[in-house]
């Protein structure tokens, strides 16, 4: 049992090894079946994900003492990152890719499975900065000045993340996270805690929203680069930000104000830049996703185990829309411009979609937590998104499309990708017990209190 | 097909001497009104028509669609029975327990009357789209998701499915406003979406708070409806839902959309919003503010008159001075919703029976507005009330729904909105004098409005540098046709037909349907009824 509940992390991590050696040998059939192979590969370690690591109880502890454990948020936040980097790799555009980005999208989400089932600070940190790192040389692929600007960004948030996290381990001696948890439940909430949590928070907070924003530049013509930061990067951060905020609970009123303006903020910030986006596709999807990574950090603000099991459905929404708008915004098929479509409106939370679902069950613990100034705030930037959405999917739909995007065409798999995506964020309401069920017995697992 | 009806409306909850009622264990005949059209929207989308040569299948798929789904209704309307009342063809299923949202469906006779409008107004809408002609596969598609989201919102009967529905019907119509409407149909979809959308979080801020005051623990009105929260919440959720409402209905001061929605938008879908889209609004006063904030609808119904009598005037006033007919048109059509409001506002059981009869007849009336004014507009290629002349003596089939309409929108005797605003006003003097004045003046100026609209349009002799005025295409003549016929059927027998002992089970009557729904919900107003 111990060694088939890592089968996912070491199927994503063999393929990745294997993909970067090959191309970097220079075998001339790898060029052509990286994509597939990492896909597949994605595929069989989702399945593998969910046929074992649901069979492992509510907790396993395993490797470098103890260091990550598979429980049911591991079970969730890495079944969520596993269907979101298989659809990624479908739905890419690999004509002008790079065939380098599909192994680096695997080590992405290898690193957001690392942050998933991490138990302690250590693990949070590297998970995170292997799913960030990707990103950035996935970006700096095509594009070295945006990768080169996203560094610069990351690192600034990685070394306040750091500081942060250093800080908590100094003041309460540990960096497993249960320990500090207990530690933190038994103090009194001092001004150093509160440095220590608002640093870790603000960061993460800022790695989930402010990167993908500076991304605009980087986008044409590869954007798997683009949706690795924005879906994988920033939803290895929310993993990392919910853990965190579970493991310091008990000093919520040290960072809960914080936290609160940061979320309202840059809710309104992308939502404005929503509204200002001319484009269909990167600046939009990016800007609407922020506000939807706005709502997954107010989310932890409600009381915490439910206000946690609505911040991990709704990440689940994120993940599947992030994952695949970006590769199919700009293509005239009629399936990627539908995908592109529900994914830009899910994002935006509009019903009866995935984000729409995710949304509500945020709003209704945000108002049973009587956090009604930032619900209203929340509210008003996702009607300004949906207003920059359905702009969007008018343009997609209802008027000519520009020549250059009608000679682009998916082939087979980013046909069933986007179909698939589709179909997803269009299930995932209707299906919201199973997934809000599972999304709860995550939220229990991280051992808050209530 | 008519076994397929008869499955779907058969199994009424309620023991009647229904043919075959009860022979099945299950109804979906309010999920076959919601989810049909879904389903038929999905095989437009998906249908195969690269050269775009079929829009007169897709024409037709959704005619048929709508049609289907309107005989459902009316059979299930003739099915109805009155004299349990209460919540039939009732559906509940455990949604997301966790967090109380049961997926429950029901009509209660208020319900029963919208659902019929939503059907009649369906199928209305897709014979004004007739002339629809570009992109009539993604056109169709989005009206049909339109109408499942109307028709979801009166059969819901738990808020979190009723906010679901209500946001649903808000993406497809700004859609199909921005996609096929007029020079300004830019505008008209963005403060359609910022209005509706403002209305929408209002409602979503009024659901939650009163979730929250409820425990917490469900979503289902059967919950919701009987709590009673403090009445400082009761405040504050009475004047959220009295936004949202305003917001669709609507009302002073939030009806910024209404003037480019009714005057840009394509006929069939100027026709759907005004007439069963708008009327939602209505049925949230009903339905929740007035069913279940009773201190709070107590204390806000004077501001709720007030917008009203405010509406009734400011439609009045802003028609007389415009000279683009279809702006005429859609400033008029603000008047049956504001009657409906005064009668939520006044808080009787007479006025509240009136004020849903009136988001019924209101319904109809503002779609043969809207929908007459946009016809005549199209057939004489021109909006312009300065050109226009003469519609009586080039165009009798088209002058006559469009007399029909004017005369529908002040309430003459034999239309039914006559005696919907009958009703409202004999229920409203006594408890909301100010605010029936007020919508009797906006009555008057409307009359006088209508008057000028009518001599412009039709009975002034034809202006000869106009281009001529052509007779309306078999579609529009039926869509106008059915509207005006609807109107002064239920004006003439709002009732029933009744000859001689023999019982007609398709028309039980409309007052006799929403009357005990209507007497249920403002009981609690009626000094020694139960109230608080």
């Amino acid at each position: 049992m111990r060694v088939t509940v890592l089968g996912p992390e070491a199927i994503i991590l063999a393929a990745a090894a294997g993909c970067l050696l090959l191309d970097t040998l220079g075998v001339r059939m790898s060029r052509a079946w990286t994509p597939p192979v990492c896909a597949a590969a994605a595929a069989v370690a989702v399945v593998i994900e969910l046929a074992v690591g649901a069979g492992v109880g509510t907790l396993f502890h395993t490797g470098y003492g103890d260091g990550f454990s598979q429980d049911r948020f591991a079970l969730f936040a890495k079944s969520a990152v596993l269907v979101a980097t298989t659809l990624m790799l479908l739905v890419a555009d690999w004509s002008v890719e790079s065939r380098r980005a599909a192994p680096l999208t695997l080590v992405a989400a290898f690193g957001a499975m690392v942050a998933a089932s991490a138990t302690d600070l250590f693990g949070l940190f590297t998970g995170l900065e292997l799913a960030a790192g990707a990103g950035v040389v996935c970006v700096g692929l095509t594009n070295r000045l945006a990768a080169l600007r996203l560094l610069l960004a990351q690192a600034a948030i990685a070394g306040l993340l750091g500081f942060g996290m250093a800080l908590t381990y100094g003041i309460t001696g540990f960096t497993r996270l249960v320990d500090i948890q207990r530690v933190m439940g038994l103090e009194p909430v001092s001004l150093p805690v509160g440095i220590a949590a608002v640093l870790a928070i603000a960061a993460l907070v800022g790695m989930m929203l402010l990167a993908p924003l500076q991304l605009r530049p980087a986008a044409a013509p590869a954007s798997i680069g683009i949706a690795l930061v924005g879906c994988l990067g920033a939803g290895a951060a929310a993993i990392v930000l919910l853990k965190l905020v579970a493991t310091m609970a008990a000093v919520s009123a040290a960072w809960a104000p914080v936290l609160a303006v940061l979320a309202g903020a840059l809710m309104l910030l992308g939502s404005a830049r929503a509204l200002a986006s001319r484009s269909v596709g990167d600046d939009a999807v990016f800007a609407a996703a922020s506000v939807q990574g706005g709502w997954i950090a107010a989310s932890a603000l409600a009381d915490y185990r439910v206000g946690l099991t609505a911040g991990l459905f709704l990440l689940g929404a994120y993940l599947a829309a992030t994952a695949a708008v970006p590769a199919l915004a700009g293509r005239s098929a009629a399936a990627a411009r539908a995908g592109t479509a529900i994914g830009l409106l899910s994002l935006a939370g509009a019903p009866p979609l995935a984000g729409w679902f995710g949304q509500a069950a945020v709003a209704i613990e945000l108002a049973r937590a009587g956090w009604f100034w930032l619900l209203a705030v929340a509210l008003l930037a996702s009607l300004l998104t949906l207003v920059a959405a359905v702009r969007a999917v008018r343009a997609l739909f209802l008027e000519d499309l520009p020549v250059l995007a009608a000679t682009v065409r998916p082939g087979l798999p980013a046909t069933l990708g986007a179909v698939a995506v589709a179909l997803l964020l269009v299930a995932y309401g209707v299906f919201a017990n199973p997934v809000h069920g599972l999304a709860f017995q995550g939220a229990a697992a991280l051992g808050v209190a209530r | 097909m008519s076994s397929g009806f008869l499955a779907a409306v058969l199994p009424s909850p309620s023991p009647g001497s229904s043919f075959g009622a009860g022979a099945i264990g299950v109804s979906f005949l309010l999920s076959f009104m919601i989810w049909v059209p879904v389903i038929a929207a999905a095989a437009i989308a998906l249908f195969p028509d690269p050269r775009r040569r079929h829009g007169r299948a897709m024409l037709n798929a959704a005619f048929w669609t709508n049609a289907t789904l309107a005989g459902i209704a009316v059979i299930a309307y003739g099915q109805f029975v009155l004299a349990t009342g209460g919540v039939q063809f009732e559906e509940k299923y455990p949604w997301l327990p966790a967090i109380g949202v049961t997926y429950h469906l029901g009509v209660d006779g208020v319900g029963m009357v919208m659902l019929l409008l939503s059907s009649i107004v369906g199928v209305v809408a897709v014979l004004a789209s007739a002339g629809v002609r570009e992109r009539t596969r993604e056109y169709f598609c989005l009206l049909l998701l339109a109408q499942a989201a109307v028709n979801g919102v009166i059969a819901a009967r738990d808020v979190f499915v009723l906010v679901l529905f209500w946001a649903a019907a808000i993406v497809p119509l700004a859609l199909l406003v921005g996609g096929w409407g007029g020079l300004r149909r830019t505008t008209a979809a963005t403060r359609l979406l910022l209005h509706w959308g403002f209305g929408t979080a209002a409602l979503a801020v009024a659901a939650l708070m009163l979730y929250v005051a409820a425990g917490g623990q469900s979503f289902d009105y059967d919950v919701l409806l009987k709590a009673a929260p403090p009445p400082r919440a009761q405040v504050g959720i009475a004047l959220a839902l009295i936004v949202a409402a305003a917001s669709r209905l609507p009302l002073v001061p939030f009806q910024g959309w209404a003037r480019e929605v009714f005057a840009e938008a394509p006929a069939g879908v100027a026709v759907l919003v005004a007439g069963s889209a708008t009327r939602l609004g209505g049925y949230l006063l009903v339905r929740l503010l007035v069913a279940g904030q009773h201190d709070g609808a107590t204390l806000l119904a004077p501001l709720l008159a007030l917008m009203a009598a405010a509406t009734a005037a400011y439609g009045g006033i802003a028609a007389l001075g415009r000279q683009d007919i279809r702006r005429s048109a859609a400033y008029l059509a603000l008047l049956p919703g504001a009657i409906a409001a005064l009668g939520a506002a006044a808080l009787t059981p007479l006025a509240v029976g009136g004020s849903v009869f009136m988001l019924f007849a209101g319904g109809l009336v503002a779609a043969l507005m809207v929908g007459a004014c946009a016809t005549v507009a199209e057939r004489a290629q021109t909006r312009s009330l300065a050109l226009l002349g003469g519609l009586a003596a080039r165009s009798p089939r088209l002058a006559w729904p469009f007399v029909l309409a004017a005369l529908a929108v002040i309430g003459v005797p034999g239309m039914a909105s006559f005696a919907s605003e009958l009703m409202v006003f004999l229920g409203s003097f006594k408890s909301q004098p100010a605010g029936a004045f007020g919508a009797g003046l906006g009555l008057l100026l409307a009359a006088a409005s209508l008057a000028v609209l009518l001599y412009r349009v039709a009975f002034r002799p034809p202006n000869r540098d106009a281009p001529g005025t052509g007779e309306p295409s078999g579609a529009e003549t039926w869509y106008l046709g059915v509207l005006a016929g609807a109107l002064l059927y239920f004006g003439l027998i709002p009732g029933g037909p009744k000859i001689g002992g023999v019982p007609l089970p398709l028309d039980p009557g409309i007052v006799n349907v929403l009357g005990p729904a209507a007497a249920d919900i403002a009981a609690p107003y009626v000094p020694g009824g139960g109230g608080p």
